[in-house]
């Protein structure tokens, strides 16, 4: 039996316990989806008969690997996902089950709604037919984000289940965390970050206007898009958390997001443009001294994730080749942007 | 800094040991290019890896030097001093890189000084450090074997 067999085996036992009123359940189709160094991403059909009615639903399966790149809280995630499920204009898939054990699956997962028939490649979005709409992609990435960011963490549910920095601790929360992560994984010393850190403290924000929910890794490639400029479900908040909403929009203006090369924020707006765009949705203000500090610290916590990765991959810990991809090709590329954000030399 | 021997000593285990997924899925192509886009960076760097580390051992000695006479601290002048003294003891990768290490954990100590000192000795010594950490990064480039 391959391992694809057992594991859907294993989704089956553990569908039909969930699925009381259902029978003859089964999973069709399990592959592995490319890419996702902090979960293992498989799609599968799962089909049953319920009330008289044959069932043929699409799911994701969000399975925790055995070292992952960050280490994340899937029950954060999976409350993200349902916490939105009820905002108007922030897209998500609908989540159906969590599983903090390794009882059914070996290890601990989630599954969620497969939105199926929509691109997520960061790089194509740079070629036809979606090059075309690069500028509505764009709006419609920075709208999202302002969504997100005006959005009630109380309204909706999440204060109960995460943590509420006081406004004036959110830059040191996130700070201490990322630099702790370098301090426990790097393999060689990192002059560049570790200059970066030092300016960050030196000289850190005004408090956050408001506590917002910060997915953790809006990018270009963690949303499914269209040829027509819609973008169908925002996805990968195992990072999220709460804080200051200028975090995710500094995490926006990573250099590295350029996937496509063509020189604009995550490959669709220049910068000023998508700031605008922000702003009108958030109605908040995206102060030009505390956003830099903010796209400086996202370019250590970028740094943090690729030394992470190196440090899962060299220990085999986790055999995926995009760890090892993350540690060795992304590095000097967010070294060169450190030294870019900071002017120097100048 | 890439530790280019351990990333082709796991590539090689994960290739011989078989840690794929089963054959034939877009899973395992898309494994197998990353797999064979390590080993093609790997083998970019193996070529030069040697000069570079050599270039910029040489480099932070130079700079330790000059700073030795600048800073204000006793016990860190003296890390430097014998920091620039030091000269390559064997071409081996795992010996320079481990040269590498010290030195750029020094540079770290010495950057955070001269941070903090407000003299045109210091200033001199900062703006020197951050051109060879571009020259650094410069090195550090992937490149694919020519």
């Amino acid at each position: 039996m391959s391992v694809y067999d057992r594991l859907a085996k294993q989704i089956e036992a553990y569908a039909a316990h969930r699925l009381t009123e259902a029978r003859d359940v089964s999973v069709e189709g399990l592959d592995r989806i490319v890419g996702g160094a902090s979960r293992e991403t498989y799609r599968f059909r799962l089909r049953y008969a319920s009330g008289g009615e044959s069932v043929d639903r699409g799911v994701i399966l969000r399975r925790d690997p055995p070292g992952s790149v960050i280490e994340t809280d899937r029950r954060n995630e999976f409350n993200a996902y349902r916490a939105f499920a009820g905002v108007p204009d922030v897209p998500v898939p609908e989540v159906f089950w969590l599983e903090e054990e390794g009882t059914w699956l070996d290890y601990p997962f989630f599954m969620l709604e497969e939105i199926a028939g929509f691109e997520s490649s960061p790089a194509a979005i740079g070629q036809p037919p979606y090059a075309e709409r690069r500028e509505q992609l764009g709006h419609r990435k920075w709208e999202i984000l302002g969504r997100i960011a005006a959005a009630d963490p109380a309204a909706i549910g999440l204060t109960g289940c995460m943590q509420a920095p006081a406004p004036e601790d959110c830059w040191r929360r996130e700070l201490d965390y990322w630099e702790g992560v370098i301090d426990a994984d790097e393999l060689s010393p990192w002059p560049i970050a570790r200059a970066a850190i030092r300016r960050l403290r030196r000289s850190p924000p005004p408090p956050a206007q408001k506590l917002s929910v910060v997915h953790g890794d809006f990018r270009t490639g963690n949303f499914l898009y269209d040829g027509q400029g819609g973008i169908h479900a925002i996805l990968d908040w195992e990072m999220v958390h709460l804080g200051d909403p200028l975090e995710d929009l500094g995490w926006t203006f990573n250099p590295l997001w350029d996937f496509a090369g063509n020189g604009y924020m995550g490959s669709l707006l220049a910068r000023d443009e998508a700031i605008r765009t922000w702003e009108r949705s958030s109605g908040l203000c995206a102060d030009p001294d505390a956003l830099g500090w903010w796209e400086l610290f996202n370019a250590v916590k970028g740094q943090a994730i690729w030394v992470s990765s190196a440090r899962e991959f060299i220990d085999g810990k986790n055999h995926d080749p995009i760890m090892g991809m993350a540690g060795l090709g992304m590095a000097n590329k967010q070294d060169r942007a450190l030294l870019e954000i900071m002017g120097k030399p100048t | 800094m890439i530790d280019t021997l351990a990333y082709l000593q796991v590539l090689a285990g994960g290739l011989a040991s078989g840690h794929f997924v089963r054959a034939g899925d877009a899973y395992e192509q898309s494994s197998l290019n990353t797999y064979a886009g390590l080993a093609l960076i790997c083998a970019g760097d193996i070529d030069r890896a040697a000069e570079r580390l050599v270039e910029e051992n040489s480099a932070l000695r130079a700079l330790f030097g000059e700073a030795a006479a600048v800073v204000a601290d006793s016990a860190l002048a003296g890390e430097l001093r014998e920091a620039a003294a030091e000269t390559e003891s064997s071409l081996r990768l795992s010996v320079l890189k481990r040269q590498n290490d010290g030195l750029r954990s020094l540079l770290i100590g010495l950057h955070a000084h001269v941070e903090d000192m407000d003299t045109p000795g210091g200033r001199g010594i900062e703006a020197a450090i951050w051109k060879e950490l571009e020259r650094s990064v410069d090195r550090l480039e992937i490149r694919m074997p020519g």
